[in-house]
């Protein structure tokens, strides 16, 4: 078949129509093609037209925590709630107890804070589409006394790097104004640009909405004080490295709590005022025309069904049709304003804090950090359990293709058995695996590996049937599997799992590991 | 196989004459013609016989059937725009990799955006053995570095069966 070969060019304009996961795919069908997902102009070229596509479905996701402590999940749509979409499924996974604060997204990434309990804080950065989730690297600048936590934001600087913010308020006894960093993915450094922030009698807070290249965030006022009269949104231009002030409209300011681009502008949801003493209800004003304060003007107001009720929190206001996206009553809602309607996206969403609404693409956008760390399972118990796999293969490749001068390190007697072991117990029918066959791999070296893992996952392992605790859950069968330490798709050729394939296998983990408690 | 275009409205229209490789002819409005970038350039620079080698006789005939159509487009006919592509990329695969090679040369950019989405829709769930058949590619990996590239995302090979048929 196909008797003429095509040009580069032509399976260029071709492979730039597929999504991600075939794309993927299909860098194993040869050298060239490898060669052409992996070039950075194609992969920009991917991600303009991904945008395109994702703005005429108008596609969106929803990123919550189901439970406190828990991963972070995204549930992906098409326009309205109807229309839910196969989601590239990666959730994030912590085992440590933490909280998730939200920052923004941009090109198919979503920029995040993970809180763990005992104090550490991270940032990182997440591809759902591509299935890839890293730290970045914190920056050094942390005085000892702030007025509040450090704020941040993330987005693209229109050319060819993404940057993140971090506004950081140092408490000092005359009010200063905060300092601002920039982190550049590209460079993988953070560098401090200095005193620019527009005023020390505000602050931004909550997550971010990154477009027209610019991030921007809402304000609170310092603490008594009174200047200024009225608060503005900050935007922050990453291109030029400028602040901007759109000052919002009267009296909305004060309770505006939901910041989304809408035509092409901005546009804010605030307490209505009208219902001084309720927050059953809701107002959507707009910016129309982008930067242009005295263009505000009113949208529409929610109108509350009497059978919801509750306080309305709003999420995100969709582009195109200005429906609202709304959390009431640990409920995700499409507030449709035409037909003043709320529609059920069947997500409940018992974690800490607030879903996280915005607008979702798949894209290959990827930046691996420059240097490298060894990977230290020990002492960091902070990966995912994709990452975990992802580590495994990492040490079997190292192992086995490259000729390494150091000696064996107890890491490559380590996958080594695991291999041995893999042979030994994998195939089809692993979920009949001989328990005295996993006791002798794991006494010849997988200990340390079971070990961290055990640590990892022991609160998955102890948490009772997750299928039985929500069945209402669409889709959660698949999400919730991987929270378990099994492979999805089930069958166990790769050395990615530590215990064989099938969905069964959690049994295993509980009488596997007790052998060392 | 020469066809003219006997639309009656041809009096005052510009006429242009495409010649395939294969040596047949066809007449056609100028106006219909534009939208192929290639020849738009040349008629610019004063062509009015223009020998296009690179396509044959088969494949220009369903090219200049789309661009009749799509000069036609109005407000009122997108549905029916709509149908004709639908039906326009139906076919071999062979056959659209001949309208594919043709569009590209002819700089028609709707008609290359139409061939390039409907070809990914249908290699979007192949696998990868099926793709390197239907594009008529020798696999130049060793197997070690075929598993290599699958490991860097096993997932993206996973998740029920990928369709392995050529057509």
């Amino acid at each position: 078949m196909g008797k003429l070969l095509f040009t580069d060019q032509i399976i260029n304009k071709l492979l730039l129509h597929l999504p991600v996961k075939p794309l993927v795919r299909f860098r194993s069908v040869c050298k060239s093609w490898r060669s052409l997902i992996d070039d950075p102009i194609f992969i920009d070229v991917h991600r303009k037209n991904m945008e395109i596509v994702s703005s005429n479905l108008r596609l969106f996701q929803i990123v919550y925590q189901l439970y406190p402590n828990e991963g972070l999940r995204s549930w992906c749509y098409a326009g309205s709630p109807s229309n839910e979409l196969i989601h590239p499924g990666f959730p994030v996974m912590n085992t440590k107890p933490c909280t998730y604060e939200l920052v923004g997204s941009c090109n198919g990434l979503i920029c995040f804070l993970t809180n763990f309990l005992h104090g550490k804080k991270e940032i990182n950065l997440w591809n759902p589409s591509l299935r890839k989730y890293r730290t970045v690297p914190a920056s050094s600048f942390s005085p000892e006394r702030q007025r509040h936590a450090p704020s941040y934001g993330f987005g693209f600087d229109g050319k060819n790097d993404h940057k993140m913010v971090k506004v950081t308020y140092i408490d000092d006894r005359i009010l200063k104004k905060p300092i601002v960093e920039v982190y550049s993915l590209k460079q993988d450094s953070w560098r401090t640009i200095g005193d620019c922030f527009p005023s020390q009698y505000y602050y931004v807070r909550g997550d971010t909405v990154f477009f027209n290249g610019c991030i921007h965030w809402l304000t609170q006022r310092e603490f008594g004080k009174i200047r200024p009269m009225r608060l503005p949104i900050v935007s922050f231009d990453l291109a030029k490295e400028v602040f901007q002030e759109f000052w919002l409209p009267n009296p909305t300011e004060r309770e505006a709590n939901c910041i989304s681009p809408l035509h092409g502008t901005l546009c804010v949801c605030a307490k209505s005022t009208s219902s001084i003493d309720t927050i059953l209800d809701m107002e959507v004003w707009l910016m129309k025309e982008y930067a242009v304060e005295e263009t505000w003007m009113k949208l529409y107001v929610t109108r509350l069904d009497e059978e919801l009720s509750g306080p309305i929190i709003p999420l995100r206001v969709l582009d195109h049709f200005a429906e609202a996206i709304v959390y009431i009553n640990k409920n995700v809602f499409l507030y449709d304003h035409e037909n003043e309607e709320f529609e059920d996206f069947g997500i409940w969403a018992n974690g800490i804090g607030v879903p996280y609404v915005t607008s979702f693409m798949e894209s290959l956008v990827w930046v691996e950090p420059i240097i490298v760390e060894t990977p230290r399972i020990k002492q960091e118990v902070i990966f995912t359990i994709e990452d975990m796999e992802i580590e495994a293969n990492a040490k079997l490749e190292n192992t086995s293709s490259k000729k390494q001068t150091k000696e064996p390190s107890s890491e490559s007697i380590l996958s080594k058995k695991e291999k041995e072991w893999k042979e030994k117990v994998g195939g089809r029918e692993s979920g009949k695996c001989d328990l005295t066959d996993l006791l002798r791999a794991a006494n010849r070296g997988v200990f340390r590996m079971v070990e961290s893992a055990r640590r990892k996952l022991k609160t998955h392992v102890l948490r009772p049937s997750n299928s039985a605790v929500l069945p209402q859950f669409p889709g959660l069968q698949e999400t919730t599997s991987l929270v378990l330490p099994r492979r999805p798709g089930g069958n166990s050729t790769g050395p990615s799992t530590l215990l064989p394939g099938k969905s069964r296998d959690v049994l295993w983990w509980p009488v596997f590991l007790g052998a060392y408690n | 196989m020469a066809s003219s275009s006997s639309s009656s409205k041809t009096g005052l229209k510009k006429m242009l004459t495409l010649k395939s490789s294969d040596g047949d002819e066809f007449e056609l409005e100028e106006s219909i013609v534009i939208q192929c970038q290639t020849i738009k350039h040349m008629v610019e620079d004063g062509f009015s016989l223009i020998p296009l080698q690179n396509v044959d006789t088969k494949t220009l005939t369903k090219i200049i059937e789309y661009m009749k159509k799509h000069a036609e487009k109005t407000e009122s006919n997108k549905e029916e725009i709509k149908n004709f592509n639908k039906e326009f990329v139906k076919g071999s695969f062979d056959d659209q990799f001949e309208l594919v090679s043709a569009a590209n040369y002819l700089h028609i950019n709707g008609l290359m955006d139409l061939l390039c989405q409907s070809i990914a829709d249908r290699i979007n769930n192949k696998s990868v053995r099926a793709v390197r058949e239907i594009f008529n590619i020798s696999n130049d990996y060793t197997p070690d570095e075929e598993e290599k590239v699958r490991d860097e995302h096993k997932w993206a090979h996973e998740g029920g069966e990928f369709d392995e048929s050529l057509d």
